[in-house]
């Protein structure tokens, strides 16, 4: 080898060296606000290709959903009418027992656009961003359940964070014995409930909600079934395996919670 | 590789782009989804040996995946320009691979990516479970769409 194929080798190896630097700097400041910069510029670019261009037969479906949502919004309204009386009670003996009515809060729709490109992963597009006012840190449903949380907000499209990523610790509580508990994802599918003691019941087919333990998460967010429960374990707390009851890779429709402005 | 086999490839990696986020359960199976991306860069590896242009074209593909659906960004552009390096230099150096030694060239940088992408999403998932259930399958049947490739498309 001469000195100019070996200087062309060490070029070699110092461009890999700056790749690789450049891209564990960008690892270890991930959640930092340059990266979070850097993901809405690209969200934003990515929202030109990924525009829905609604079909013909698409327009036609939407036209008869209308039909139908205009008939049910009927029923509602003369079923509203009649509970108009029941819900003035209700706050008028909220008041009277001070308890703190929960805020007031919308739903903003969005389509699933993108979703985890490796088995790895655990993020899915949807097409509403800052435009719809939805921001970093709101939790996101479908009408099976909890999807996950807004993780990077464009202004047409945002990042969701699903539950089945195993960095989340999710405050819940279970449906029958109102037993809290923390949940860490298992995979894709399943998750255990943590911190449960033997001491307590969990039955088989019971849901888990989300808890009012922690601000970061709205409460009685349907989460998901469980599916087993063993004092097996070597510790003082229960093993409780639950299945979700959203399919994450199925889902197509999406409300993100949105915290109106007072 | 002149210019517009350059523009040719943007044009190929952001089509692929376009198709792993929005059309990738048409592929999955089980939830095992190959990483055609990947597949893409390694088979441009193969055909144009050089490792500077490898790196660099692992490098931008995988930041732009990264910033458009990554979990960790930067995780997919380490291990793009990583695979596309070792890729290239590999083929520089031997100069004729064999076509059993380029599918176990493909499979250990699909396996060796996998590994890597597991622990930089820092993924809870056991090990083992990992290895049999994800990175595994993922690589074979990663391997499997390279077969195809390589019977209408080959590669020297």
């Amino acid at each position: 080898m001469n000195s100019h194929q070996k200087i062309k080798v060490i070029r070699e190896w110092v461009y890999l060296g700056i790749a690789v630097i450049t891209s564990v700097f960008l690892i270890l400041f991930n959640n930092s606000s340059f990266n979070n910069t850097l993901s809405e510029i690209g969200l934003d670019a990515f929202s030109i290709l990924s525009y829905d261009y609604f079909s013909l037969r698409e327009k036609a479906s939407l036209k008869d959903e209308i039909v139908q949502l205009k008939q049910k919004l009927v029923e509602i309204s003369q079923d509203k009418k009649l509970y108009e009386g029941s819900f003035d009670e209700n706050i008028r003996l909220r008041n009277l027992l001070s308890i703190e009515l929960p805020e007031s809060l919308s739903y903003v729709y969005a389509k699933v656009t993108g979703k985890p490109v490796s088995s790895l992963q655990n993020t899915l597009l949807i097409n509403a961003g800052t435009e719809k006012n939805v921001m970093n840190g709101e939790m996101v449903i479908s009408e099976t359940g909890f999807v996950g949380v807004v993780n990077n907000a464009g202004k047409h499209l945002s990042k969701v964070t699903l539950i089945s990523d195993p960095d989340n610790k999710i405050p819940v509580i279970t449906e029958f014995g109102k037993i809290p508990g923390i949940m860490i994802s298992l995979d894709k599918q399943t998750a255990e409930i943590h911190e449960i003691t033997k001491s307590q019941t969990v039955e088989v087919g019971e849901k888990i909600f989300t808890s009012d333990f922690s601000k970061l998460y709205h409460p009685n967010l349907l989460i998901g079934e469980v599916i087993s429960v063993s004092d097996s374990s070597a510790t003082i707390n229960k093993k409780v395996v639950i299945k979700y009851s959203t399919n994450f890779l199925e889902v197509k429709d999406v409300f993100i919670i949105h915290k109106k402005k007072e | 590789m002149d210019i517009k086999t350059y523009i040719q490839n943007v044009g190929i990696i952001i089509l692929l782009i376009i198709v792993q986020v929005k059309f990738s359960y048409l592929y999955s199976m089980y939830d095992i989804k190959p990483d055609i991306l990947l597949i893409f860069l390694i088979r441009q590896s193969v055909k144009y040996p050089s490792p500077t242009r490898s790196l660099i074209r692992g490098f931008f593909a995988g930041i732009v995946i990264d910033l458009v659906i990554g979990d960790v960004v930067g995780a997919s552009a380490l291990i793009f320009s990583i695979a596309g390096f070792a890729t290239s230099y590999y083929k520089r150096h031997k100069g004729y691979l064999a076509q059993s030694n380029k599918f176990t060239l493909f499979l250990i940088m699909l396996l060796g990516s996998s590994i890597i992408f597991y622990y930089l999403t820092l993924s809870h998932l056991p090990l083992l479970k990992n290895i049999f259930f994800v990175t595994f399958p993922s690589a074979i049947y990663g391997v499997c769409i390279i077969w195809i490739l390589q019977i209408f498309k080959p590669i020297k």
